[in-house]
């Protein structure tokens, strides 16, 4: 997203280390790697049932995530405030342009205020306008009864804004009275107006949210509270919202829903049961829509592991650093208290792996394939490499199971004399079983993983023969989220196809994702989520479910989003899916992640109806370690900081750790990382780290 | 194990986030900067503070340098004039409104709800009488607000964007404001007394360190309730703070009632106090 700013800022100094030739490497600069992209939407419900595609442009802002930061501050609470604002005036705007268009022709008699006041132009905010010029503009708002107007609540609204901007030159009890106005008086004049206009609805839905917010800022004291947004963490978000005077039609909005959406904030993944941090939730959501730079999202050119990993594992090796694939953790040794000298800490004592394969050689596993020029990390091992690789093959040894228990070796490394530090980034969902000296001897360890959630997720990506347009969805390229559950968020990747190989391409690539509900194991517990504990076949079980959810979702739903895709009289037309017969090489690595089924041939005679899909991909991400983090309400504070130095040669790394942004992404997991360095080597500064520092 | 010493983290500075927001000015080597932005006399920073409830406290900025003037300029003083000159004018075209309503006469409808019938009018008032009581009550919610901002235009003199480092104005005390911290709340808390068998809920906007207050009396926008007169404002012995009593007569018709607080030396406006009388 735009606002990653620690994240695009590593990737941009990687990309630049690595220094590509232009004329080899289609990606050698990171603006191959990422395309701006500001249009985004989510799935609205409108009043009489239907579906509707609720798609915004947010513009370009100034900037490239990962410049280095201005010198004012734009992580300020009151400059979250003034941009609320910003944003409230302009809907409100809309809702003033709305309302006109829909009036009958004739209704327009009277006085006109915009004649009047100047209404409906763009307010200055500059903050050296006058106090005589402040005077006179609420003057003229009282004097013509403007306030009682939409377009008097939008002048107000720009008063507010010019106000929030240069915060400490007005009393905040000001700024209050004039929200509070403003709140009353918007919420008493657009409601009724919103029977049976979806647009105005959807404006008045935001409007509504957005005063929300303001006010709960406001009335919380969160501008001066030195815990910043932490301070409201043990509300969820739709709770802390409805305290602040949010209605429930728009707590139930397609905005929230994607905003639930966006995190899996769902306990145990059913979407019956929404849960996020109010504070996580407001600090990312600011960030989100307040703080990004260039574009709102950043569409990566190629799979993940093509345009992040694989230029991450270039530079690293380029440093001389040493890779050992295929070496699982599996337990982090703790040195013994009896072993401690006086007013010694803690610390990690040995580290015990799984050696899961050996190299046929003896020498370092390579691990990137070429594609045309790229290097890219392939979706399976590449078994020529290892010892006994083809038997391996044979069997399925799948390296990436949680479940996988089979292996080549063991090996333990010793402090010391293998290692000084050590980072512990693994997934969350993977403490219990690898760190459980720490969840057995530190309550804090122990809270950790009874408290922070994590949530499985499941995902279908599918290869169609005809393009969006013709599938009944003529908007340009973006990303939705707020459909049906499941697969409530939807990425049209059709930018992806010319980096496939694909004798006759297809026409559209379509990626749907969501959480995965638990039906019989929670993971992230102390008490659960180990090999020994999950029951039989779990993971296949789940798979196997993620299946006939892409097939029903594909049969009933799809024609809400597609209806070209669907047949007059309903069902999914599967001949629309590619199959693997149809191509004359298996789907290169940047379209297919790990987990895929084996491309499987399609005789013609199976081509028909439901069995397509079977050669398309789907995943149920159920592994401990890549299960998806939550913030739930009440939480925060059991998440361990990378700076914790209670055992002095441990740190940690991951969305899950204390890092500042609290919340499951890149981000966080960035961040978290940059901590960890901080930790070990005192560089970068923490005020480098973007974000870190933030109400 | 290896024979050498066992390698050690150093210990950090600190092991969480600033979450204050006085951290204003970020970038390389703006852990200084921080410090420095959380003296607000050496920076000449504005701070605003809320107390637990949300409610600020006060006026604007403090300035170490200017707070020695204590005088008010030309400009502010002829905004404050205009800005009570609008009030007294909108309330009193409220009156008007409510009389003419009411057949009273008194003059031609209000200016001030010219726009009824308009474009954009979008209250759900079904009469004009319906809109003018909105209207009244609306513009009562919102004078004691107005005239908090111009109290405080009057205490920040000049509102000119200083492009290198915020602004520095002079309050309209004479006495120097004192140093605040970016962490502590520093209002007065105001002590009221009230007599009333009713319940009453009293509002006041008064900033801190202000002396010799005086008050005339609250009125309600209605033409037909009667003022509350019986109201005094001084300052408690021992404590130094302002002390409202205020009785609520028996026979009081329920209500808003409001006033403007005033230097009584200088008869220039501090604050406002807004009194509601349930049913």
């Amino acid at each position: 997203m735009g606002f990653y700013e620690n994240a695009f800022r590593i990737l941009r100094e990687c990309y630049a280390e690595l220094n590509r030739d232009p004329r080899k490497c289609r990606m050698a600069d990171w603006r191959d790697a990422f395309a701006p992209e500001p249009l985004i939407g989510v799935m609205d419900r409108s009043q009489s049932g239907d579906w509707l595609p609720w798609l915004a442009l947010f513009p370009p802002a100034e900037g490239l995530p990962g410049d280095p930061v201005a010198k004012h501050n734009p992580f300020s609470i009151a400059s979250y405030l003034a941009r609320l604002a910003t944003m409230l005036r302009m809907t409100l705007a809309g809702a003033q342009k709305h309302q006109r268009e829909a009036e009958p022709a004739g209704a327009r008699a009277g006085t006109n205020p915009e004649s009047v006041t100047g209404c409906g132009k763009k307010r200055s905010t500059s903050s050296s306008e006058s106090g005589d010029e402040i005077a006179a503009a609420i003057a003229r708002l009282f004097k013509y009864g403007l306030l009682a107007t939409i377009a008097g609540l939008g002048e107000a609204v720009a008063l507010l804004e010019g106000m929030l901007w240069a915060l400490p030159k007005y009393p905040t009890n000001i700024i209050i009275r004039l929200l509070g106005a403003v709140a009353s008086e918007a919420r008493r004049q657009i409601e009724p107006l919103i029977d049976n206009d979806d647009e105005m609805r959807r404006m008045w839905e935001v409007i509504d949210l957005t005063l929300a917010v303001m006010t709960g800022i406001v009335r919380f004291g969160l501008a001066t509270d030195p815990r910043g947004f932490d301070a409201i963490d043990d509300y969820e978000l739709r709770e802390w919202l409805r305290l602040n005077g949010a209605s429930e039609r728009s707590l139930d909005s397609a905005v929230m829903r994607g905003i639930y959406d966006l995190a899996f904030a769902y306990k145990d993944g059913d979407p019956n049961h929404p849960n996020q941090a109010a504070g996580c939730a407001m600090r990312g959501s600011l960030r989100m829509f307040f703080t990004y730079r260039g574009a709102f999202f950043w569409r990566m050119q190629a799979a993940m592991g093509d345009v992040v990993f694989a230029p991450f594992y270039e530079v690293l090796k380029q440093r001389g650093v040493t890779f050992n694939f295929f070496h699982r953790l599996a337990h982090l040794k703790l040195v013994e208290v009896s072993a401690l000298a006086p007013g010694e800490r803690a610390y990690v004592e040995a580290l015990d792996f799984d050696v899961q394969a050996l190299t046929r050689d003896g020498g370092e596993y390579q691990p990137l394939m070429d594609v045309r020029g790229l290097p890219c990390w392939p979706s399976q091992p590449d078994f020529s490499q290892l010892a006994d690789g083809d038997r391996m093959r044979q069997e399925g040894w799948d390296f990436e199971s949680h479940w996988e228990g089979r292996k080549a070796a063991t090996r333990t490394l010793h402090v010391g004399a293998d290692f000084d530090f050590v980072v512990l980034g693994v997934g969350l969902g993977a403490i219990p079983e690898v760190a459980r000296d720490l969840t057995a001897r530190d309550q804090r360890w122990h809270d950790l993983v009874t408290h922070v959630t994590t949530v499985a997720t499941q995902a279908f990506q599918i290869w169609m023969r005809e393009d969006m347009a013709t599938l009944g969805w003529p908007q340009r390229q973006t990303a939705v989220s707020a459909f049906y559950h499941p697969f409530d968020t939807w990425a049209d990747m059709r930018h992806l196809v010319s980096e496939e190989s694909w004798p006759v391409r297809p026409r559209a690539i379509s990626y749907f994702c969501s959480a995965l509900p638990d039906t019989e194991l929670n993971g992230g517990s102390a008490e659960q989520s180990t090999a020994d504990s999950a029951p039989k076949n779990y993971a296949v079980r789940q798979r196997e479910q993620v299946r006939r959810n892409a097939v029903d979702f594909l049969s009933r739903r799809i024609k809400h989003l597609w209806p070209g895709a669907v047949r007059p009289h309903g069902g999914f037309r599967w001949e629309l899916l590619m199959t693997a017969h149809e191509a004359a090489h298996p789907a290169s690595a940047g379209a297919l992640a790990a987990g895929e089924t084996a491309a499987k041939s399609v005789t013609p005679a199976e081509d028909a109806g439901e069995s397509r899909f079977d050669t398309q991909f789907w995943t149920a991400n159920v592994n401990p370690s890549d299960r998806y983090v939550q913030s739930p309400p009440k939480t925060t504070g059991y998440r361990i900081s990378p700076l914790d130095n209670t055992y002095d040669n441990l740190t940690v790394a991951g969305d899950w750790t204390a890092c500042g942004l609290n919340v499951g992404c890149v981000e966080a997991a960035v961040m978290s990382g940059r901590l960890a360095a901080h930790a070990l080597a005192g560089t970068p500064a923490l005020e480098e780290i973007v974000g870190y520092d933030h109400p | 194990m290896s024979d050498r010493p066992r390698v050690r983290r150093k210990e950090p500075e600190r092991t969480a986030p600033i979450r204050d927001w006085s951290n204003m000015f970020r970038g390389p080597g703006a852990q200084d900067a921080a410090a420095r932005s959380t003296d607000s006399d050496a920076a000449g920073l504005h701070v605003n503070n809320l107390t637990a409830d949300g409610v600020a406290n006060g006026s604007a900025a403090i300035s170490a340098s200017t707070a020695q003037t204590g005088l008010v300029n030309e400009e502010a003083r002829a905004g404050i004039e205009a800005a009570y000159r609008i009030i007294e004018e909108h309330l009193q075209e409220g009156r008007l409104a409510a009389e003419a309503q009411r057949g009273r006469g008194g003059g031609a409808g209000p200016t001030a709800f010219a726009t009824a019938g308009g474009p954009g009018v979008g209250i759900a008032a079904d009469s004009i009488q319906e809109m003018v009581a909105q209207g009244i009550r609306f513009y009562s919610s919102l004078a004691p607000l107005w005239a908090s901002l111009v109290n405080s235009i009057a205490s920040a003199a000049v509102m000119r964007d200083s492009a290198a480092d915020g602004i520095s104005a002079p309050p309209i005390a004479s006495a120097p404001m004192p140093r605040r911290s970016a962490t502590t709340t520093s209002f007065a808390p105001v002590v009221i007394e009230i007599a009333s068998t009713r319940m009453t809920r009293v509002t006041v906007d008064l900033p801190p360190h202000v002396q010799n207050l005086t008050i005339g009396g609250l009125l309600a926008l209605e033409p037909e309730k009667p003022p509350l007169r019986e109201i005094s404002l001084t300052i408690e012995p021992g404590s130094n703070r302002p002390l409202v009593r205020i009785r609520v007569p028996e026979s009081q018709p329920p209500g808003a009632y409001s006033g403007v607080i005033v230097d009584g030396e200088s008869g220039e406006p501090r604050g406002t106090l807004t009194l509601r009388i349930e049913a």
